[in-house]
């Protein structure tokens, strides 16, 4: 029986070792990426999510793209030049001549009309239509609702290689919106000849830009060459992406300290190692966490200013930052993140902004004092629902429980109890038709480069994602006046001084109080240069090199 | 025995049929729903709940869910991924990944059970069965995560003898790890159960009369003893194969496995109800016929539990 269990232990030992030859990678430079969730579309109709997106530029160029300074500049994309009106409502684009489908075919206006029509095609029901009222496309609304046909949606094609959209109202942020997947084209020969096999595989897409997709195993990897059929395909320097899908923190980890991967982000406990090394790269991304409080809630106390001012001032955010997250996220000074929006003078608008709420315990008592005044007890009990880690990113959960320490020592007689849900319940709760919470930790990610992302779509009484349901004809009437077609919405410097009394006007009741901006704790290869990482755009491979 | 078997059969489909009926009842009080995007306007999730039938009745929704699936095995399109794809060309290509190794867990450590078992019993109370139940304990005491990872950390990174992560270019080599991984709580289990019976089994009269005709020790415990011992082990493989499913959830996280562990667990985070019911299915389906296998196998190798069922 010994001479059985050395045996078969010796052979295990034999499996082993002669498997122990790692596959060299060739000679082609291909940038390997790991990705914590898989692609869910790369139907850019269809597509919501982040990872979509990002693929989705890889292999689609839109009208406009970012370059590294954030800038959106003519011939970025597809688009040669561009035209608006004078009064701002007509933008008439030119398009590069050279530019063609992976398939040959030509790439032309009516690309870009098939692909906006169809995203806005109420047969389609896609999620993302709401992107067409985001730009206030003539007729947008009422051809998204089905009212109206889809050949009545203000954009279409002068002639192959000219395309005119109409809009509604000015709208600062419309180039800007140019940059984002879901106005990408689409070869409607293509697409049509595919069918329900659209966008399933390399067979059944297309690409017009620097990468065309070769492999897509759902749940595991996304392989992409380089298109040697791109307009610029010799200013392209590396042959390939690869992107894996691994869920599993550590598993990253171990994969990028091998040396199987170039580009990982790093998980807030596992990034100490890298800081300091010339792999720690940390961006920033444009989600801001805060905290509404609903104004719907039978709780009085959360409807009391003074009570929510003396929980804005009750803790210490960096902490959070620093310590809960340690992922590349910063303290949210305001509600609008920075890097999202620029005056006509190039400023951020948080350097145009005040700086709101800190970490004062003597403020927040004081506060608190006022409340209890006001409230008429000294008591105060609240529900602050959160995210479990995990489903929700962002570790909310650690965050909450460091904010139910310091408002429970810094103000004495509060109870804050932490609620516990799945995200997709949280949102249900949170949801004005629900309205079941006291206080939230949620998120908002902008949907255009503009200060109204947040200030109007989160806080306007009409807004469906008021989750405060706070309710102020004076703020509603401040938005309308920097809204497009607003009394402000011509004068760009006079706009930029309102948006930032609107934002002060909100935070100085403290109807919701900012967080933190989200970043990521990125680990790139020092031999790997070049990778363009935006805030509101999505990132960008095109100029990237490997050494 | 085969009406033994057409019986068994039977009960398994209407089982299956039962579980069906279940699931569609369960999912109506999952919370939330598939359009989650917290972007999206009453309107628009109105036209999705049109377009994808779920503003449907009950009664209706039910009628087309039971008869998709019974005559055409339908199980209907992804709601969230793609929202083209036909849930069985998601689940299919991934289920077989998750089988494979979940067969492989099994096999591997069913055999390696079953050595330990042996080694110990006959060995009773020496260094070997010592050795033996360590492993076993060990086996039962770490969670699959940390002796994935262990496994990853030694044989991935430090000594890299094989993929950190599943590789499709290599399907083989790269699936060693995590049924090593898988297979430690089937193995340590077997090993605990063999051990307990072969040694109950040894001291038994007829064992000894066995020894008293001269029969040498291995044709003693290879054709007498362990083959009355197996029956224990038989009966753990069912509710093993369970633990395999649960098991692989945590094991295809940690090597980036692409089976449909890490599918059902995004399905239910994101309501996508039809991903949920086949891999659901598909679950009970593996399990029943698990079951299935182990009355069959008892039969085979204990006659009178055929006799006793009256086959």
């Amino acid at each position: 029986m010994k001479k059985i269990l050395i045996f078969i232990l010796a052979s295990l030992l034999f499996v082993g070792c002669s498997s122990a030859t790692p596959t060299p990678e060739a000679a082609k430079k291909v940038l390997r990426v790991a990705y914590s969730g898989d692609v869910l579309s790369l139907d850019s109709s269809v597509a919501t999510d982040g990872v979509s997106f990002e693929v989705l530029t890889a292999f689609t160029e839109g009208l406009v793209e970012y370059d590294a300074n954030d800038a959106m500049l003519p011939g970025s994309g597809a688009a040669e030049s561009w035209d608006v009106s004078e009064d701002g409502l007509e933008y008439v684009f030119n398009l590069k001549k050279d530019a063609v489908w992976s398939n040959g075919d030509p790439v032309t206006a009516h690309d870009f009309v098939f692909a906006w029509r169809r995203l806005a095609d109420p047969a389609m029901a896609n999620e993302y239509s709401m992107m067409i009222l985001n730009a206030k496309l003539k007729n947008g609304e009422a051809v998204v609702a089905g009212t109206l046909p889809l050949d009545q949606l203000g954009v279409e094609a002068v002639d192959d290689y000219t395309l005119k959209v109409t809009l509604e109202a000015q709208v600062p942020w419309f180039i800007a919106l140019m940059t984002f997947p879901s106005f990408f084209p689409l070869n409607e020969k293509f697409v049509k000849e595919a069918g329900d096999n659209y966008a399933t595989g390399p067979d059944f897409l297309l690409s017009n830009s620097a990468f065309v997709l070769t492999e897509w195993i759902q749940g595991s990897k996304i392989v992409f060459a380089k298109n040697d059929k791109y307009y610029d395909a010799d200013k392209i320097a590396i042959d390939g992406i690869d992107i894996t899908v691994i869920a599993d923190p550590q598993t990253v980890k171990l994969q990028y300290d091998q040396g199987n991967l170039d580009v990982a982000a790093m998980s807030g406990d596992l990034v100490s190692g890298y800081v300091g090394t010339d792999d720690f790269t940390p961006i920033r991304k444009g989600y801001t966490w805060f905290m509404p409080f609903n104004q719907k809630s039978p709780n009085a106390a959360v409807k009391n200013e003074n009570f929510r001012l003396a929980i804005a001032w009750a803790f210490d955010r960096s902490f959070i930052v620093d310590e809960k997250l340690n992922d590349g996220s910063i303290v949210a000074d305001g509600f609008v993140p920075r890097g999202l929006a620029s005056s006509a003078q190039g400023e951020d608008f948080r350097d145009t902004a005040p700086k709101y709420f800190g970490y004062d315990p003597a403020k927040s008592l004081a506060y608190w004092e006022a409340a209890k005044a006001e409230l008429g007890t000294d008591k105060v009990t609240f529900e602050l629902l959160v995210g479990t880690p995990g489903d929700d990113s962002g570790l909310a959960t650690g965050a909450a429980e460091y904010i139910k320490a310091e408002v429970e020592k810094n103000m004495p007689g509060v109870t804050v109890n932490i609620k516990t849900v799945l995200k997709k319940e949280r949102l249900e709760l949170m949801n004005p038709s629900r309205g079941e919470y006291d206080v939230a930790l949620t998120r908002w990610g902008p949907d255009y480069a503009d200060p109204l992302t947040y200030l109007q779509d989160l806080l306007v009484s009409t807004s469906n994602y008021n989750y405060g349901q706070w309710v102020d004809p004076a703020y509603d009437a401040l938005v309308a006046d920097v809204a497009p077609g607003g009394a402000f919405a011509a004068d760009a410097d006079v706009r930029w001084a309102k948006l930032v009394e609107v934002e002060a006007y909100a935070l100085n009741k403290a109807v919701v109080v900012p967080m933190w901006q989200t970043g990521a704790a990125m680990v790139i290869k020092p031999n790997v240069d070049g990778i363009e990482y935006h805030v509101l755009g999505l990132t960008n491979y095109k100029r990237t090199t490997i050494k | 025995m085969l009406k033994f078997i057409t019986k068994r059969f039977f009960w398994s489909m209407v089982t299956l049929f039962t579980i069906l009926i279940l699931l569609f009842l369960l999912l109506q009080f999952l919370p939330g729903t598939p359009f989650n995007d917290e972007k999206l306007s009453e309107a628009s999730k109105a036209l999705l709940n049109a377009k994808y039938g779920l503003d449907q009745p009950f009664f209706s929704r039910f009628y087309i869910y039971m008869k998709n699936i019974l005559t055409e095995f339908d199980f209907g399109i992804s709601l969230s991924i793609q929202r083209n794809w036909m849930v069985k060309n998601i689940v299919l290509p991934r289920l077989g990944i998750s089988v494979r190794i979940g067969l492989q867990a099994l096999a591997l450590g069913t055999g390696m059970g079953v050595l330990f078992g042996v080694v110990s019993a006959s060995n009773k109370n020496t260094w070997l069965d010592t050795m033996a139940t360590v492993v076993a304990i060990i086996g039962v005491s770490i969670p699959s995560y940390v002796f994935a990872l262990l496994l990853s950390y030694t044989f991935g990174y430090k000594l890299p003898f094989f993929s950190i992560i599943f590789d499709f270019s290599d399907p083989i080599k790269s699936s060693i790890l995590p049924t090593i991984a898988l297979s430690m709580f089937v193995m340590a289990q077997v090993t605990r159960f063999l051990r307990t019976e072969l040694i109950e089994v040894l001291g038994s009269d007829y064992i000894r009369l066995v020894e008293a005709k001269g029969v040498n020790r291995f044709k003693v415990i290879a054709r007498h003893g362990l083959r009355n011992a197996l029956i224990s082990v038989i009966t753990i493989l069912g509710p093993l194969t369970v633990t395999l499913l649960t098991g692989s959830l945590v094991v295809e996280k940690v090597y980036a496995v692409p089976g449909i562990g890490s599918l059902l667990v995004n399905a239910i985070l994101t309501n996508d109800y039809n991903v949920i019911v086949m891999i659901a299915f598909v679950y009970s389906a593996l399990y029943i016929t698990m079951n299935l296998v182990v009355d069959i196998l008892y039969g085979i190798i204990d006659p009178r539990i055929r006799v006793a069922k009256g086959a």
